[in-house]
C-alpha cells in the first residue's frame, strides 16, 4: 500500500490573462519521483512554485497528507468538460488550416495557368468546404469573459490559509532552485542549519550534528566552513539539495536543478538526487536531463502550453509517444 | 609664518579642553551614525511598506500613514542643512518650554555631558538616520530576491528572512557607505557648535579666541580630525575584512592556500 502525499487537483494559475497552469491534477505517492519535461515557457516551474505556495494558484485544490492547504474552488464559467472541449477546439483549428490550405494549393495552380474544368471544380468544391467549417465554429471560451480577471477572483470563495500555516507546508515541501539561492552571508554549515532551528526550533547541537550528516552524504563535509561565493556550481547545488535535506521534508521540489551549471558538474549534482530517489525520497522534478527523467523517475510529466500534454511511465512516454507535440519535443532533445 | 613651537605650546596648555572635544566628537559621530543606522532600518522598510489590496480598511490608512512619514521624513532631513535642523530644534523646545542649559548629568566624566550635548546627540542621530534610511534601503534593494525565495521555500517566516538572510546581506553591502557616514559625522558634527554643543570645533574656535592664536588653533584642529577620519577608516577597512571572513587578503594566493591547507 502506498501513501499519497500530495494531491494536486484542477490547479489552475493565471497571470493577468496569461493562462500559465491549466487544470492540473496530479497525485503523488510516497517514494515516487516524478520527471516533469517540456519546453521553456510551458509552466513548469510555475507549477513547482504553486505547490509550495510561492505562488498563489488561481484555483484548484491541494492536499497534503489528507489535509487540504489550499483551495478555491470556482471561478466564472467553470465546470466545463475542459478535455472536450480542447478537442474541439483543437479539431476546429486543424479542420480550418487543413482546408484553407486545400484552397490555396488549387488557387495557386490556376495562377499558374493550369487551367481545366476539374480544376474550376476542384475549387469550388474546396471554397465550399472552407465556409462549411468557418460556419460552424467552436468558441474560444474566455473564462472571465465579461467580468475582468480581478473581479472574477473576487468573486471567488478563497480558501484562508494563514501564514503560518503556510510556512510549515514550506517546511515540508522544500525546493531546490536552479540559482540555488544558498544564503550568501552564512557558511555552508549555518546554510544547513538556519531552517532547522528557527523553523523547525532544533537544538543548535542537534541542528549541527543533522547538518554534518547531510553535508557528508552529498560528499561536502569538507566544506563546512567555506561561503557559498567559494564553492563551485555543482558545490552549491549539492549543498542546497542538503539544506533542503536537514528539514527532512516530506517532498523535494527541483527547478531546474543542474541547468546552471557547467557541463562537466551536472553528474555530481544527478549522483545526488539518484541516490535520494534509491533512499525512497518523494521528489518531482522538472529537468532537462532526459537520461535521469529515463532512467530515474518512475513516471513523467510532458507539459507544453499549461497543459499536461502526456503522463505515464518513462518507458511508454520515452518510446511510445502518442501526441505530436511530445515527439516533436523529444526529437529536439 | 607660524611657529611650530606655539602650537605645540597651545596644544599642551588647552590639552584638557582638547580631549574633552575629542571625546565629545567622538561620542556624538558614534552614537549618531550607530543608532541612526538602527533608525535608518526601520525607515528604510517603513517606505518599502507595501498596500495590498487584501488589506482591511484600518490597516490600508495605517499603513498609509506610515510610509508617508518615512517618505518625508527623508525628503525633509536630507534636504536641508544639520545646522538650521540644529537651531529649529533649539529654538522648537525652547518654545515648548524645555531649556537643554539647564539640564546636568549626575556623573560628569573630561567635561563632555550637559543638556546641550544631549540635544546635539539627538540632532545628530536623527538627522543620520535619514541617509540610513536611504542607504539601506538601496542595500536592501540590491539583495537577490533568490534569497527571500531559498528562505522562505524552508519554511521560514517574512521576519526571520528579513533578520537572518537579508538585512546582514543589506548591511554588509552598504558597510563602505554607512562607514562613510561616520566619517562625514566626525566632521559635520563640527556644525552643532550652533547650539553651544562643546564639541572639537567649539573648544578650539574658544581657545583660538581666549589665546589669541586663530591659524595655530585651527591647524591642530585640522590635524585631530585627520587622525580621527584616517584612524576610522582603518578601523572600518578591518571591520570589513573580518566580515568577509578574513578571505580578502593582500596576498592574492591567500585565499588558495588556505584553501590548500584544509583538504
Ligand atoms: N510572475 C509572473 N508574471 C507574469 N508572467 C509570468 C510570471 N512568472 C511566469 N510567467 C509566465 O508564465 C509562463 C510559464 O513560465 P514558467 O513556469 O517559468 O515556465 P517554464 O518553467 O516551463 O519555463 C511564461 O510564459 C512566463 O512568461
Ligand atoms: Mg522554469
Amino acid at each position: 500500500m502506498s501513501e499519497t502525499i500530495l494531491e494536486i487537483k484542477n490547479l489552475a494559475k493565471f497571470f493577468g490573462k496569461t493562462k500559465v497552469l491549466r487544470d492540473i491534477s496530479l497525485n503523488v505517492e510516497k517514494g515516487d519521483v516524478i520527471a516533469i519535461i517540456g519546453p521553456s515557457g510551458s509552466g513548469k516551474s510555475t507549477f513547482l512554485r504553486c505547490l509550495n505556495l510561492l505562488e498563489e494558484p488561481t484555483r484548484g485544490e491541494l492536499i497534503f497528507k489528507g489535509e487540504t492547504y489550499f483551495h478555491i474552488i470556482k471561478c466564472k464559467n467553470d465546470f466545463v468538460d475542459y478535455e472536450a472541449y480542447h478537442k474541439a477546439l483543437d479539431a476546429y483549428e486543424e479542420e480550418l488550416v487543413r482546408t484553407e490550405d486545400n484552397l490555396a494549393i488549387y488557387q495557386n495552380l490556376k495562377i499558374e495557368g493550369k487551367v481545366d474544368d476539374s480544376l474550376n471544380k476542384k475549387i469550388a468544391k474546396a471554397k465550399k468546404e472552407f465556409k462549411e467549417v468557418r460556419k460552424h465554429p467552436v468558441q474560444k471560451i474566455d473564462f472571465f469573459d465579461s467580468k475582468s480577471y480581478e473581479e472574477a477572483i473576487k468573486n471567488t470563495p478563497k480558501f484562508s490559509i494563514s501564514n503560518k500555516e503556510i510556512n510549515k507546508i514550506r517546511s515540508k515541501i522544500n525546493m531546490v532552485f536552479q540559482s540555488f539561492n544558498l544564503f550568501e552571508n552564512k557558511r555552508v554549515i549555518d546554510n544547513c542549519c538556519l531552517a532547522p532551528v528557527k523553523v523547525l526550533k532544533m537544538s543548535n547541537a542537534e541542528a549541527k550534528e543533522i547538518a554534518i550528516k547531510e553535508l557528508t552524504a552529498v560528499n561536502m563535509q569538507d566544506r563546512m566552513n567555506y561561503y557559498p561565493r567559494e564553492l563551485s556550481g555543482g558545490q552549491k547545488q549539492r549543498v542546497a539539495i542538503a539544506r533542503a535535506l536537514c528539514m527532512n521534508p516530506e517532498v523535494i521540489l527541483f527547478d531546474e536543478p543542474t541547468s546552471a551549471l557547467d557541463p562537466e558538474m551536472v553528474d555530481e549534482v544527478l549522483n545526488v538526487m539518484k541516490k535520494l530517489a534509491s533512499e525512497g525520497r518523494t521528489m518531482i522534478v522538472v529537468t532537462h536531463e532526459m537520461n535521469f527523467a529515463k532512467n530515474v523517475a518512475n513516471k513523467v510529466i510532458f507539459m507544453d502550453k499549461g497543459y499536461v500534454v502526456e503522463s505515464g511511465n518513462p518507458k511508454d512516454i520515452f518510446e511510445n509517444p502518442k501526441t505530436d507535440r511530445l515527439k516533436q519535443f523529444l526529437k529536439m532533445n | 609664518m607660524f611657529d611650530w613651537g606655539k602650537i605645540g605650546k597651545i596644544f599642551v596648555e588647552n590639552s584638557d579642553l582638547i580631549w574633552s572635544g575629542i571625546a565629545t566628537t567622538v561620542i556624538l559621530s558614534l552614537f549618531g551614525t550607530f543608532v541612526g543606522l538602527i533608525l535608518g532600518i526601520f525607515l528604510a522598510y517603513g517606505k518599502n511598506i507595501k498596500v495590498r489590496d487584501t488589506d482591511i480598511f484600518i490597516i490600508k490608512i495605517l499603513k498609509r500613514i506610515l510610509k508617508g512619514f518615512c517618505v518625508g521624513y527623508s525628503v525633509v532631513l536630507r534636504g536641508t542643512p544639520m545646522m538650521v535642523q540644529a537651531l529649529i530644534f533649539k529654538y522648537g523646545t525652547n518654545a515648548l518650554g524645555l531649556n537643554w542649559e539647564d539640564i546636568s548629568f549626575p556623573k560628569e566624566i573630561l567635561n563632555v555631558f550637559n543638556g546641550w550635548f544631549l540635544a546635539g546627540l539627538i540632532v545628530i542621530t536623527f538627522n543620520t538616520a535619514a541617509y540610513m534610511g536611504e542607504i539601506v534601503q538601496s542595500g536592501l534593494n540590491g539583495v537577490d530576491k533568490g534569497q527571500i525565495e531559498g528562505a522562505r521555500s524552508l519554511g521560514m517566516s517574512g521576519a526571520q528572512t528579513s533578520l537572518f538572510v537579508i538585512l546582514p546581506q543589506a548591511i554588509r553591502n552598504a558597510l563602505p557607505t554607512i562607514g562613510n557616514e561616520l566619517i562625514v559625522n566626525i566632521k559635520d558634527s563640527s556644525v552643532l557648535n550652533i547650539i553651544a554643543v562643546s564639541e572639537l570645533f567649539y573648544r578650539l574656535k574658544n581657545i583660538a579666541t581666549t589665546n589669541y592664536a586663530f591659524l595655530e588653533a585651527y591647524i591642530i584642529l585640522a590635524l585631530i580630525y585627520l587622525v580621527l577620519t584616517l584612524i576610522a577608516s582603518g578601523i572600518l577597512k578591518l571591520i570589513e575584512k573580518k566580515l568577509d571572513g578574513q578571505k580578502i587578503s593582500l596576498n592574492p594566493f591567500g585565499r588558495y592556500l588556505r584553501a590548500r591547507k584544509e583538504i
